[in-house]
């Protein structure tokens, strides 16, 4: 059993937002009492449709924003939300974002943008040590060595995100989330970039928050799965048992809508009705039961827990276990 | 697998060698705008002029030539090659004393743009970083600067402060000033959310350097360009405030100031009044039009791609 190197306990992100200029105050529930470990050297992907809360939990769990309530553990560590975490902690997750147009500085040089970590984190390098790290990260990720004094508007999307990757390893981080590292990108560069990314993890012994609607990417990467509906975690587990055995009426939906590519295959899919719930004014009880085909009286007043049913987790009154 | 896009990129390397620079880019659109190129030859030229006055002038801008006084242009009557564009009332040299002027010119509008340009910069940087109160203060003092005009404004600070060069030149930078802070915070606003700034953040860089290092040099362009435009505002302003008595003092040869010190001679003397007000136009008209082309040239909105 590998050591956990990130435990997250009920973490909150709330926003209050104004609905309208004269408008009340108004309670986003971006992120409701979220809980889950994460191995060391593991992949841990999350899955849900947009405005489900996953860049929410990316964005407390790289402590750009400080969990509302609950804390997380990482390495021994506990962030509280209101205890601001040291710059030491806060170097050892970094986050590489979805879209590499946006993330690269346009008036900096590949050789500024990979240095800056270590300018600011590693005052005791002189420029010649920063320059050897950057080369070697550089060739790391697959660039050459002439790409060092390059704009990044001369690159491609592909080789922007090998430098948001080399980026974020500059400061050797434990954890690295990817919010939807490749959903910007080419099909064909995307299975480049996976592959960097799982040879990266072999090589570095990485661990990975892996943000995700790709549920055949998914597949491909991760060793343990988060679905998520509106903030919650519906239904977590082994990327087997998930794929094989989902439980929740969501996650069987989501698992139908993913295309294969066999076009003598009989197509089961569960089409859901309706669109996703505000989340400023949640259903009452399970905040699936509008749109779940198999809902009951129960699950319009109770909110289901989280609970183990058969080989893994399910927020479920009724798990649907074949 | 497809191809590589390391590999395809060896493939492509030879052209991205020969990819126009910025430089290159930005003359391309420069140059694209006629007007634009006459403003910046007749611009440098007026620097040249400014630089090089001293071996210029045909003589000293205070050295009074008593036996012609208000003497004409050399191709009118009673002119002479002696005094190509004529002498003032007490017998200086005309030319000479617009050659220097372009000194003065120069001068104020090098340092009111390089003093509003700083303190705008740095008051819009901070709005934009602090927000809350802080960013409510300083853009409320800011419309409160606006609401009032400009020469008024200026007239009042030179009336308090006393009428030298030094104090209309301050007075202007302090008029000046609001158009920078409200460019600059907007630019930063728009800079801020973007994802290259909160990694910036994530690796741990400080305020400081998160405001100058990482946010300013994206807010440039817009920056650039008003500050060209202030130029000729700054040089257009001193000379009011001279002409109203309150700039640089006589005999300093300002232009403003030797337009107010011929006005008596209007009717009889038409040189003495035209050739300062020409000198003051065309220096704003180059500019301006200078001015003009680098918007077309820096602003990405404007760009044709």
């Amino acid at each position: 059993m590998a050591e956990t190197l990130l435990k997250a306990e009920n973490i909150n992100r709330y926003y209050s937002v104004r609905t309208g200029f004269f408008g009340k105050k108004a309670t986003v529930r971006a992120l409701s009492s979220t809980s889950f470990k994460l191995q060391a050297g593991k992949t841990l992907a999350v899955v849900g449709e947009s405005g489900c809360g996953k860049s929410t939990l990316a964005r407390v769990i790289s402590m750009i924003e400080p969990p509302g309530q609950g804390s997380f553990t990482l390495d021994g560590t506990t962030i509280k939300a209101d205890e601001p975490a040291s710059q030491l902690i806060r170097s050892s997750v970094q986050l590489v974002f979805q879209d590499p147009y946006g993330s690269l500085n346009p008036r900096q040089k590949i050789s500024q943008i990979l240095c800056e970590p270590l300018v600011i984190n590693k005052p005791e390098l002189n420029a010649a040590q920063r320059e050897e790290q950057a080369r070697q990260m550089l060739q790391l990720v697959g660039l050459r060595a002439e790409h060092y004094d390059r704009y990044p508007h001369m690159f491609s999307g592909g080789q922007r995100q090998r430098i948001a990757i080399a980026r974020a390893l500059m400061l050797k981080p434990k954890l690295l989330v990817l919010d939807e590292p490749v959903s910007a990108l080419d099909l064909s560069i995307q299975s480049q970039i996976l592959n960097l990314l799982v040879e990266l993890q072999e090589k570095l012994n990485l661990t990975y928050l892996f943000i995700s609607h790709d549920l055949s990417v998914v597949k491909h990467m991760a060793d343990d799965i988060l679905v998520m509906y509106l903030g919650r975690v519906v239904e977590s587990g082994g990327v087997a048992e998930i794929f094989n055995d989902a439980q929740h009426p969501y996650t069987q939906a989501l698992l139908s809508a993913t295309p294969i590519a066999d076009p003598l295959l009989e197509k089961n899919r569960i089409q859901l009705q309706g669109e996703l719930p505000s989340p400023l004014s949640p259903p009452s009880g399970c905040a699936f039961n509008p749109r779940c085909p198999v809902v009951q009286e129960k699950c319009k007043v109770e909110s289901p827990e989280l609970r183990l049913s058969g080989t893994h987790s399910v927020s479920c009154h009724f798990p649907q276990g074949d | 697998m497809a191809i590589d896009d390391t590999q395809a990129q060896s493939e492509t390397g030879a052209y991205e060698l020969q990819r126009p620079g910025r430089f290159r880019e930005f003359w391309s659109y420069f140059s694209e705008n006629r007007g634009a190129v006459a403003g910046l030859i007749v611009f440098l030229s007026f620097i040249l002029i400014a630089i090089f006055a001293d071996f210029i002038a045909p003589y000293s801008p205070t050295d009074q030539f008593r036996g012609n006084l208000l003497q004409p242009p050399f191709w009118q009557d009673g002119g002479s090659t002696k005094f190509l564009l004529g002498t003032d009332a007490v017998g200086r040299d005309m030319l000479s004393r617009l050659i220097h002027g372009a000194r003065f010119s120069f001068f104020i509008g090098l340092i009111v743009v390089s003093l509003s340009l700083l303190g705008g910069v740095t008051i819009g940087l901070v709005a934009g970083f602090v927000g809350g109160w802080v960013e409510v203060m300083i853009m409320r003092l800011m419309d409160v600067i606006l609401a009032f005009p400009s020469l008024l404004l200026a007239l009042v600070m030179v009336a308090i402060l006393g009428p030298s060069l030094i104090n209309a030149m301050l007075a202007i930078a302090i008029v000046l000033q609001p158009q920078y802070v409200r460019l600059t915070r907007a630019a930063v606003l728009a800079e801020l959310p973007k994802d290259y700034v909160t990694s910036a953040r994530m690796v741990g860089s400080g305020t400081l350097r998160l405001m100058f290092i990482t946010v300013l040099p994206n807010c440039l362009a817009p920056i650039i360009v008003q500050a060209a435009l202030s130029f000729s505002t700054a040089i257009l302003d001193a000379a009011a405030l001279g002409f109203l008595g309150l700039g640089a003092q006589p005999p300093k040869p300002e232009w403003g100031t030797m337009l107010s010190e011929a006005r008596e001679f209007i009717l009889r003397a038409w040189w003495v009044v035209t050739l300062p007000g020409l000198a003051i136009l065309i220096t704003v008209l180059s500019i301006n039009l200078m001015g003009d082309g680098l918007r077309d040239a820096l602003d990405p909105k404007l760009k044709r791609s």
